[in-house]
């Protein structure tokens, strides 16, 4: 099984030796690495090339999937507001992965020749792509000789008192088909809590990208498959960190889009990010092409139920939401769902009275992305 | 798939058929088929039947496929094994939600939402 990032998302924040921390100077990645630094009065994220750089030699090639640099801006916004705690929450949340073998050599040897304590950390013993040599550990760990100074500072911080242990973190034993990979505490033969898993984002998800014809599509079935495919494929692919010549893909189809009168207005309302209800409801007021007025309480069944026209159509009641996310919602209605019961929302909410109905409304807005949870 | 056949099932292969309902699943997601999506549904509840009257261990077996490589599959292996490892699965569920994924994040998201409000119990 590969190295991959969503492995050791068990381990909770007292049990492991922090891999990130926030500090009044920057975020700093082990055992020195600047992810962010302080400018002035800001905070300065480095480039996500250098990020992935360093994430993917510690943790392994497919950590690079992980949003490591939203989770460092997030937690730059936290720092310029002065609240640290927070900003540490930001990067613990990103539950990153045990180290890979290779990263586990690269610390060793960087703790070597700085003369540090030998760094504890959780490690996996499989390697996903090349494994280096010593050679190749050496030249990267000397790399890091010109962040001595600052290594040192950071040492006690890496490394506060709660160091892993091996033994609370079992492995199964080398030669077995998941040598190495970590085990249950118990003895049991599944049902670890840090049990590997796949790379949650792995580029192959997304697929090619939809192809824009030259002519408008004859039907509105066509057009309205077509602008789903798009929006739905750009609004994934911003999720992932794409090499260059795919982001200028991505960034032709985008203008490909605004070029289409059909398609534009539909796709740009899609990627609208989650809003407040109040902002929702406010734009009532203001409706545009590409979103249409919803009904939080969903009208017909309100009618079916003798709630009142006026209850139905009461401003509180509306939200303007990107036309093809109201499909969405609608089908969210419509889908069976383990949170209500195995049944359909629009099936629990029969006979239900109208906060209810208000409540599980507001759940599908958050449901398909348009209501800020 | 009617119930006398997937008694005869092993329990790989249970694994096997939940995986590829929920990939059609998120097919029937994706193409807004509604009324597919919900036989679907009824046919991985089935499996989940068939998974659950063999005992703890057979529900676990569900957990291999986190790693499968389709985002729906992941979610519903996580939902459905929330009953018998809910640390594993709600980390799983935490991590589909964090990665923003369309749809199936949003759905993680509320899953959790209401994991915690307790809309919804897992058993």
């Amino acid at each position: 099984m590969p190295n991959d990032p969503l492995a050791g998302r068990g381990l909770r924040a007292p049990e492991r030796s922090r891999m990130l921390v926030a500090t009044e100077d920057g975020i700093f990645l082990r055992p020195g690495a600047a992810l962010a630094e302080r400018r002035g009065n800001g905070f300065v994220a480095a480039e996500p090339r250098e990020i992935n750089s360093r994430i993917g030699a510690l943790f392994g090639p497919g950590a690079i999937y992980l949003p490591v640099a939203s989770a460092v801006e997030i937690a730059c916004v936290h720092l310029r507001a002065g609240n640290r705690d927070a900003a540490q929450r930001a990067l613990d949340r990103l539950a990153l992965p045990p180290v890979s073998p290779n990263g586990a050599r690269l610390l060793r040897a960087i703790a070597k020749r700085q003369g540090l304590a030998t760094p504890v950390f959780a490690e996996t013993t499989k390697q996903a792509g090349t494994i280096w040599t010593e050679d190749d550990v050496e030249s990267f760990a000397a790399l890091d000789d010109r962040l001595a100074s600052r290594t040192r500072v950071l040492e006690k911080i890496f490394n506060p008192g709660l160091g892993w242990d091996p033994a609370k973190h079992p492995r199964w034993p080398e030669g077995q088909s998941d040598g190495g990979e970590f085990r249950p505490a118990d003895g049991s033969g599944s049902g670890s809590s840090i049990r590997p898993a796949a790379a949650i984002l792995p580029q192959p998800l997304l697929g090619k990208p939809p192809k824009i014809p030259k002519r408008t599509p004859p039907s509105e079935i066509a057009k309205n498959n077509l602008r789903k495919e798009l929006a739905r494929w750009l609004a994934n692919a911003a999720l992932l960190l794409l090499d260059p010549p795919a982001a200028a893909v991505i960034s032709a189809l985008h203008a490909a889009v605004e070029g289409t009168a059909w398609a534009a207005h539909y796709v740009k309302a899609y990627l609208d990010p989650p809003k407040t209800l109040a902002e929702l409801q406010a734009a009532v007021q203001n409706p545009r092409a590409g979103y249409e007025i919803h009904h939080i309480v969903e009208q017909t069944p309100a009618r079916i139920a003798d709630f009142s026209e006026s209850q139905i159509e009461d401003p509180s009641n509306l939200a303007l939401v990107p036309t093809l996310k109201h499909w969405e919602l609608t089908g969210w209605f419509m889908r069976r769902n383990k949170d209500y019961g195995n049944v359909s929302p629009r099936s629990y909410l029969v006979g239900r009275d109208w906060e209810t109905r208000t409540r599980i409304g507001l759940d599908g807005l958050r449901a398909v992305g348009v209501l800020k949870k | 798939m009617k119930r006398a056949q997937l008694k005869k099932m092993t329990v790989d292969e249970l694994v096997e058929r939940f995986a590829e309902v929920g990939v059609a699943q998120g097919d029937a997601i994706d193409n807004n088929e509604n009324a597919k999506f919900n036989r679907l549904y009824e046919q991985m509840e089935q499996v989940d039947h068939e998974l659950r009257a063999r005992g703890r261990e057979a529900r676990l077996a569900l957990m291999r496929l986190y790693d499968y490589p389709n985002m729906q599959v992941k979610l519903a292996a996580a939902t459905y094994t929330l009953g018998v490892d809910p640390v594993s699965a709600r980390q799983m569920i935490q991590a589909i939600a964090d990665s923003k994924w369309a749809p199936q994040a949003l759905e993680a998201g509320m899953r959790i939402i209401n994991l915690d409000n307790g809309t919804f119990v897992p058993d």
